[in-house]
């Protein structure tokens, strides 16, 4: 396949790291292994990306491609039979795996926050309003009196009205737009710099997550947060992030400003799975005029089995013969775009 | 069997006036109504698909509960495939309601963690009293339909992904060959590219069984391009009735059109 | 509240189940209580029968069961034979004995359990899991019988606790707070059992509830939050464990007349133990249906009790679900 030539891309030479302009988030070779029964395999191999102040990044890739893994492992909150194995994580110049847990323990919530999926964020047996001030609690001291105020204000600006009611709510008694607004005020309330959200719209409805995403968008133009958003749905993340990430089997593959990206993705695995997206146009109708669905042909990489070659050639319509042989290098246009794919390896 | 002929259209399921309201509050306060639908009125033809979109809470699950029989509505009617639900009783009831089958959202919580996967798709026939044998390769039949092969029939459903586990649920709601299948979000959370995977198969399912869906969801971008008719729930009350999938293009929009001689 | 007024009614029912089945079985042991009497061969065959036709023995089943249900009425649950009384009050005054033991015995083996049980779940590996594990399994296995004789062999061999009953001659006519402290030094050596023999149930099942509770998603975000890890142990964790938790202890509530009945005998402890054990031996029946009937109304009462805080402390089943 002919290299595409208005794109030129070299290797790092070694010893040349990314422009370091960030001063928020720097991740460097991030290994995370899991350990099982039938061995250890590696959920993340060697990711790096950073993050600036006030800015939106889109993590995309399918479930297992190791992207909740890589939020996980920014605040030490993996499972136990995960291990990261190497890398650093910089946040505002400090070494993450450093820390002490006393120390990490101020760090979340406080200046870094996740916000998970609905379901699984909310204490079932303790009303959300005691359940957000006790975030706020834990990181400042303040009476039950202001942090209620704070509460409603924050609330407000979410979009949940009816404060009363829903301060002494369970999490049963809201419906689901309610109780990720409720996860989301807990990440929020502390006014952090970096807020992780991992599918914060999975299982609501086109008018909420609306709502969601241009919520972030608000607090990142008044608070300056820069937002970390996980999905394996590209047209979340078309309508808020600046850059995008792309990771296939525990490796970034794609990188770059969204708009370039979803433009004009480079990546066969990007390329693909743009396609898949209804909102971008059905592919033609097959015979007998049906309609056809877009999808990746193939299965997803089994993690335990490790192929000498690029992970994703079994699936790729582009394939060639040094695709099997050895894995592909990231590489990199001026710290501005990066793919890992040897279809632009200059010869 | 052949694809029906579209233009030879007729209502296989038609909802007249249904209501259903909840009641809400603790026991010592006043207690309030909710009304979970309010005077519904659908219509979905033989072979098509009729989408049902709207927020969370609008009332879609209320309606696929009450179409399969799990929830008594209070007012109204459901018309399906000629004969009014309500008016039948026992067996008879039974034996039509086998036609309309439910696939739902969360497979991993619709599917019993200990049983196999042939005794998952075989279950339905159990319950109707078939004979074992039979029930088998049926079962497994079913399964090789929707592109999981028999060799998996022992596999349990921690055992599958999310695309495998609701195939599962597909093979299990074909088996007693239903008239309407209603598919309750049965595409959120998986990935994009299982989903397309899945909709072919339902699309593939549909025309070789002349099956009619109704499919809710809140993908407004994929039901555009599944269905063959949108009709829009919010707050109990259908808005509109049914258009084609090109009329709702923002989640935002709320077309109020008076729907000519029915009220909401 | 629906819902509680139908278990109310289904343990009254039970209640009544529990009493026709009762009365069934011990008409069904044989032997009765005058067959001792009948074995003195200075006692006449018409004193026989005048005592029979007394004591209600030659009338029909039916007829005695009515009859014993009129005694229930008027608060008397039956006659003692032996006793020459009726049962209430001789029930009463032992039941006390018994609840002393049994109500100290549950604070005791609760309080001790609960942060065992926490302190187990939360550090899982090391030293202190494998030892805690390996001690409650030695408990499990040990029969309550064995505990208590191997405290007796103890009390008589160092003569440290008092080997029976619960009080010495000595402390008669002494002042109340001596008669309180004799009473406790009895009281030692049956709740020591009492209490080793349900710590390990309770321990494993507080521990196995935490730790469901802690490997929960919404534990792991309260982490994410930078909440204390003693908040999230107390606050979070404890609380979403506390369902079963609640249930058992309204099964221990219940089981306040029925656990310690054999240790009671073993270690001479006056109470409804050697009580019930006597009018067996005698086939005084009503004592026995009484004692059966009082302990099988506390079981009921617990776990509707259970229930009921149950209600009250778990907001899922209190509150309406969103429609």
């Amino acid at each position: 396949m002919p290299v595409s030539s208005s794109i030129s891309l070299e290797r790092p030479t070694p010893g040349s790291e990314r422009e370091e302009a960030t001063d928020l988030l720097a991740v460097k070779d991030l290994t995370v292994q899991y350990c099982v029964n039938s061995g250890r395999f590696t959920a993340v191999n060697q990711v790096s990306f950073s993050m600036d102040r006030a800015e939106i990044v889109g993590m995309l890739g399918e479930s297992g491609c190791g992207k909740t893994s890589t939020a996980l492992s920014l605040l030490r909150l993996l499972p136990d039979t995960a291990i990261v194995t190497g890398g650093r994580i910089y946040f505002r110049k400090r070494d993450l795996r450093l820390l002490a847990e006393k120390q990490l323990r101020e760090l979340r919530g406080g200046e870094v926050s996740i916000i998970f999926q609905d379901s699984a964020a909310l204490n079932p047996v303790m009303r959300v309003g005691n359940q957000v001030i006790e975030v706020l609690r834990a990181h400042s001291k303040c009476t039950s009196r202001q942090a209620r105020e704070k509460l409603h204000g924050l609330f407000t600006s979410i979009g949940l009205l009816d404060f009363d009611r829903i301060f002494d709510a369970y999490p049963h008694q809201l419906s689901g737009g309610q109780r990720q607004r409720i996860a989301i005020a807990q990440a929020l309330i502390c006014e952090p710099k970096l807020v992780i959200a991992d599918e914060p719209t999975a299982h609501l409805d086109d008018t909420t997550a609306a709502e969601i995403l241009a919520f972030m968008l608000k607090m990142r133009e008044t608070h300056h947060t820069s937002f970390l958003i996980i999905s394996h749905n590209p047209e979340i993340l078309a309508k808020v992030a600046d850059r995008m990430i792309v990771m296939y089997a525990g490796q970034v593959v794609e990188e770059g400003s969204a708009e370039d990206v979803f433009a004009r993705p480079l990546h066969p695995y990007t390329e693909t799975l743009l396609r898949c997206s209804p909102a971008r146009g059905m592919p033609a109708a097959g015979a007998g005029g049906k309609k056809r669905f877009a999808f990746i042909p193939g299965n997803s990489p089994n993690p335990l089995e490790v192929l000498p070659g690029c992970s994703f050639s079994a699936r790729c319509a582009d394939r060639m013969a040094i695709c099997d042989s050895r894995q592909p290098d990231l590489l990199d246009q001026c710290g501005q775009r990066a793919v890992r794919c040897f279809k632009y390896e200059a010869q | 069997m052949p694809l029906a002929d579209k233009s030879a259209a007729w209502p296989v399921l038609e909802v007249r006036g249904l209501c259903k309201a909840h009641t809400q509050g603790r026991w010592w306060q006043r207690q309030f109504q909710v009304r979970a639908l309010d005077n519904i009125d659908l219509t979905l033809n033989v072979g098509s698909t009729l989408a049902l979109v709207g927020e969370s809470g609008a009332g879609k699950s209320t309606l696929a509960m009450c179409l399969v029989g799990l929830l008594e509505p209070d007012a109204g009617e459901i018309v399906f495939d000629g004969r009014r639900l309500g008016e039948l009783r026992g067996e008879e009831r039974a034996t039509l309601c086998r036609k309309i089958q439910l696939i739902f959202q969360d497979s991993a919580g619709a599917l019993n963690p200990r049983m196999s996967a042939a005794e998952i798709v075989e279950e339905p026939l159990v319950i109707a009293g078939e004979e074992s044998r039979l029930r088998r390769q049926r079962a497994l039949r079913a399964m090789e339909q929707v592109g999981l092969p028999s060799a998996w029939s022992n596999r349990r459903p921690h055992e599958l992904s999310g695309g495998q586990r609701q195939r599962l649920a597909i093979a299990r709601a074909l088996l007693l060959e239903p008239k309407l299948v209603i598919l309750d979000e049965v595409l959120a959370g998986l990935d994009l590219s299982i989903q397309g995977q899945i909709s072919n198969l339902l699309l593939d399912l549909q025309s070789e069984h002349n099956l009619s869906y109704l499919c809710i969801s809140h993908d407004l971008a994929h039901v555009g391009q599944f269905a063959d008719e949108v009709a829009v729930i919010h707050q109990g009350k259908i808005t509109g009735g049914n258009r084609a999938p090109q009329a709702i293009d923002q989640p935002r929009e709320r077309v109020f059109s008076a729907r000519a001689g029915a009220g909401g | 509240m629906r819902y509680l007024g139908l278990r109310f009614l289904q343990s009254c029912l039970l209640l009544m189940g529990v009493s026709v089945l009762s009365f069934l079985f011990v008409e069904a042991a044989p032997g009765n209580f005058l067959d001792e009497v009948r074995l003195n061969p200075q006692i006449s065959s018409q004193t026989l029968a005048r005592l029979r036709e007394q004591y209600g023995m030659d009338q029909p089943l039916a007829a005695r069961y009515v009859h014993w249900l009129h005694s229930v009425a008027r608060g008397e649950l039956g006659f003692s034979f032996a006793y020459n009384s009726p049962v209430a009050p001789l029930l009463l005054s032992r039941a006390r004995i018994t609840l002393l033991l049994t109500g100290s015995a549950m604070l005791i083996s609760w309080l001790i359990a609960l942060p065992w049980g926490i302190v187990t779940a939360e550090k899982r590996t090391g030293w202190f899991d494998s030892g805690s594990s390996f001690v409650t399994a030695l408990l499990l296995a040990t029969p309550d019988v064995t505990l208590a004789l191997g405290l007796l062999l103890f009390a008589i061999r160092t003569n440290r606790l008092p080997a029976g009953g619960m009080m010495s001659l000595a402390a008669e006519n002494q002042s109340q707070w001596l008669q309180i402290k004799d009473i406790a030094i009895h009281l030692l050596g049956p709740l020591l059992v009492l209490v080793l023999v349900s710590l390990p149930t309770l321990v494993r099942h507080i521990r196995a509830a935490m730790i469901d509770a802690l490997e929960s998603p919404c534990v792991r975000a309260a982490r994410a939050h930078g909440i204390a890890r003693s908040r999230i142990l107390l606050r979070h964790a404890l609380p979403m464990a506390s369902n079963p938790l609640i249930s058992l202890f309204g099964l221990y509530l219940g089981s306040l007349l029925s656990a310690s009945l054999l240790v009671e005998v073993v270690m001479s402890w006056p109470g409804l133990g050697p009580f019930l054990l006597e009018a067996i031996l005698a086939r005084d029946v009503y004592v026995i249906i009484g004692t059966v009937m009082f302990a099988s109304l506390f079981l009921v009462g617990g776990m509707l009790l259970g229930d009921v805080f149950l209600f009250i402390a778990d907001p899922r089943i209190r509150t309406e679900r969103l429609a």
